[in-house]
């Protein structure tokens, strides 16, 4: 019995099989939180809201046994929202600097090596592409999982992998097929 | 896959391994999970709350037929009135106006005279597959079907007891038995049993069957009650037996058994009055009669299509003629009463259905005593006002026409069947909301008197409306049938019954300008 409650996961109010799931499933989220934000607190407090949101409906998920995958869409949905109002609050800010004359803050990732011009280079794709990178090449989905957790086609994520490939190339000037 | 893609993942994963580790849930995340699933269960029941509410009301709004379907009995009211009692009924219920005719007065005590008024079912009263004749009082044959409901009203004579209610009354289904010998099939079971007065005549109502039909509820609370004025001329004026009017009828032997009624009746038409000289029934010792007139009749058609007069005449009175409008006469036999009538002498005889008639009472010398009028033509198929039914019968043939009371809700059928037997009858046409019944047919024939049925037919038919007259013919006769006798149907056809002393022949219906619209053989 047991064995099959952490099969389907999460299965009623048991506090036990909660504390499994979060363990079970949190790890990979907190690092895919990471890979698309560069933040380690960030990525926890995604991981953190993601698991909450996918647990809090978790009766009603069509399938129970999809909850990696309802969960990394959550965390990629996380993370989108988070850059977006990230990209707002710079553009903001550097609104702000050039009213005021002043000197606009570093935008670098923080805890991110830049010397590797690889890491640079992800570093600096849309946010999307990166997304669409991480989940392709770091989480080793099919483009059809990529394409689920990104809410897009097929074809769009596939683009959207492909498109972010020819800018590292360009942007490391590696020719490397 | 390419080198680009290996330095990709061996970057990323190099990156992830910097990821915070994840050794335990924190303490928030259990209380928020809880929280979150609450609220999305209370979110997910509000919204099928909601959606079934919707549908609710949407199935509703979009069906609002099925929800009334049980009220389908309001479509559409009638209100009529019979002796001063108006009601108001569904129009597919059967009203129908009753009057002394329907009541066995012999079998009443006088303490407990009463006037039927009206009877209204929700179900056809005349039904001769299902051998249903039913017909308050005591007019009752068959049984009231499943879902049958019948009310019957009437007046009771004598005087109004002290405490009496006054209408309205509530109707209270009670289901108790009727009373012996009083309303309508006494001693059957009975969901209303009530009495009162309006307009200082007293009431008796019995629902029998089904009283909680709310229809039959709302017809009796429906009545109202205009005088005590009977409005159809011949009804009985309720009041005590020994009120000042009094009627003996006599119907002798070659009609039927002789019969002799005593009940209080005012007919002003014929002129009765009292002269103070009591006659006495000797079994029945409440029946008392004088009139001063020397001749009384009373007038019936029971329904074989005669018209039959008979009554009293006074001890003046040397013989009794009847004069044919034609010039022609008869004399009236008159037949002896038991001593106690003093000296009143009953007679019982046919008029001739196609002639005007009038009865001459003759004196001692000679002289006219009283003359009354004993009616003119009458039609071949008549209808009793009682609502049933004509019967002839024509080469083995069988018919009946049955109808409602004219001034009521109407309905006509025409019965057919091969022989006497009433179980293979059936419909052969109808009609609904017929002005007079009565005028159903006027013919020059009379196709009821004895012995004729084997050599004469009588012709039912449907032609296209806007016919002006139809034309029987055949073996030498010919008879036109006058479009005062038609009835026209709600389906642009026009239903005619004729007799003529045929046993086949040729039916026209013509238009006004004498071309001929329909044809057709019978016999």
């Amino acid at each position: 019995m047991k064995e099959r409650e952490q099969d389907t996961g999460f299965d009623g109010p048991r506090s036990g099989s909660l504390e499994d799931l979060y363990v079970r499933h949190a790890p990979d989220a907190v690092r895919l939180a990471f890979l698309l934000t560069r933040d380690a607190a960030l990525s926890e407090d995604i991981a953190q809201e993601a698991f909450i949101r996918v647990a809090g409906r978790f009766r009603h998920l069509r399938s129970t046994g999809a909850f990696d995958a309802y969960l990394r869409r959550t965390v990629v949905n996380l993370c989108m929202s988070h850059h977006r109002h990230e990209k707002v609050a710079r553009t903001y800010v550097r609104r702000e600097v050039e009213r005021t004359g002043g000197r606009e803050p570093s935008t670098a990732p923080p805890d991110v090596e830049t010397s590797d011009e690889l890491r640079a280079a992800l570093g600096a794709l849309p946010d999307r592409q990166r997304a669409a990178v991480v989940l392709r090449f770091y989480a080793d989905l099919s483009e059809q999982d990529v394409a689920d957790a990104l809410h897009c086609s097929v074809t769009a994520a596939r683009s959207l992998v492909f498109r972010a490939m020819e800018t590292l190339r360009s942007t490391i000037g590696g020719e490397d097929r | 896959m390419t080198d680009l893609e290996q330095r990709i993942r061996q970057v990323l994963s190099d990156d992830a391994q910097q990821a915070p580790r994840v050794e335990r849930a924190p303490e928030t995340v259990r209380p928020r999970v809880r929280q979150r699933q609450t609220f999305t269960g209370l979110v997910a029941g509000l919204t099928l709350l909601v959606v079934s509410v919707a549908s609710v009301a949407a199935i509703r709004a979009l069906a609002p037929s099925a929800r009334t379907q049980p009220a389908q009995r309001t479509t559409s009211v009638r209100t009529s009135t019979i002796q001063g009692v108006s009601i108001t009924y569904p129009t597919d219920w059967y009203l129908v106006a009753l009057d002394q005719t329907t009541s066995d007065w012999a079998d009443r005590q006088p303490h407990s005279a009463f006037r039927p008024v009206l009877q209204l079912t929700n179900f056809d009263p005349v039904d001769v597959q299902a051998g249903r004749n039913w017909f308050c009082p005591v007019d009752l044959g068959g049984s009231i079907p499943d879902g049958g409901s019948v009310m019957y009203v009437e007046a009771i004579g004598g005087p109004i007891a002290e405490g009496a209610p006054s209408w309205p009354v509530p109707f209270p289904a009670t289901g108790g038995n009727v009373r012996s010998g009083g309303g309508c099939a006494a001693g059957v079971d009975a969901g209303l049993d009530t009495r009162w007065t309006a307009d200082g005549i007293a009431y008796h109502a019995v629902v029998l069957g089904d009283a909680n039909d709310p229809a039959i509820g709302a017809a009796f609370g429906s009545m109202t009650f205009s005088g005590g004025t009977p409005a159809v001329p011949g009804n009985v004026d309720v009041g005590p037996i020994e009120g000042p009017a009094y009627v003996v009828d006599s119907m002798r032997g070659d009609l039927g058994p002789v019969n002799l009624l005593a009940q209080q009746q005012r007919r002003p038409a014929l002129g009765l009055e009292t002269a103070g000289m009591p006659v006495t029934w000797e079994q029945e010792p409440w029946s008392r009669l004088t009139p001063s007139q020397p001749v009384a009749t009373y007038f019936g058609n029971e329904g074989v299509g005669t018209n039959e007069v008979f009554g009293p005449v006074g001890p003046s009175v040397e013989r009794l003629e009847l004069w044919l409008d034609d010039g022609r006469s008869r004399p009236v036999p008159l037949d002896a009463l038991p001593p106690s009538f003093r000296g009143l002498r009953a007679f019982a005889t046919r008029t001739p259905s196609d002639l005007g008639s009038t009865l001459v009472a003759l004196g001692e010398d000679g002289s006219v005593l009283a003359a009354v009028d004993a009616g003119g033509a009458s039609p071949d198929v008549a209808i009793r006002d009682t609502g049933i039914s004509s019967r002839t019968a024509a080469d083995g043939s069988t018919w009946w026409v049955t109808a409602a009371p004219h001034g009521t809700a109407l309905q006509l059928r025409i019965w057919s069947a091969p022989s006497d037997a009433a179980a293979t009858a059936s419909v052969v046409a109808s009609a609904t909301g017929i002005p007079d019944p009565s005028r159903l047919v006027a013919l020059s024939v009379d196709p009821f008197a004895p012995g004729a049925a084997a050599s004469r037919s009588v012709v039912v038919g449907l032609v296209p409306d806007g016919s002006a007259s139809i034309e029987l013919a055949g073996q030498g006769r010919r008879v036109d049938l006058s479009p005062e006798g038609f009835v026209h149907l709600s389906v642009g056809r026009t239903l005619f019954v004729g007799a003529i002393d045929a046993t086949s022949g040729t039916v026209r219906a013509f238009d006004p300008n004498g071309s001929v619209l329909a044809e057709d053989r019978f016999g």
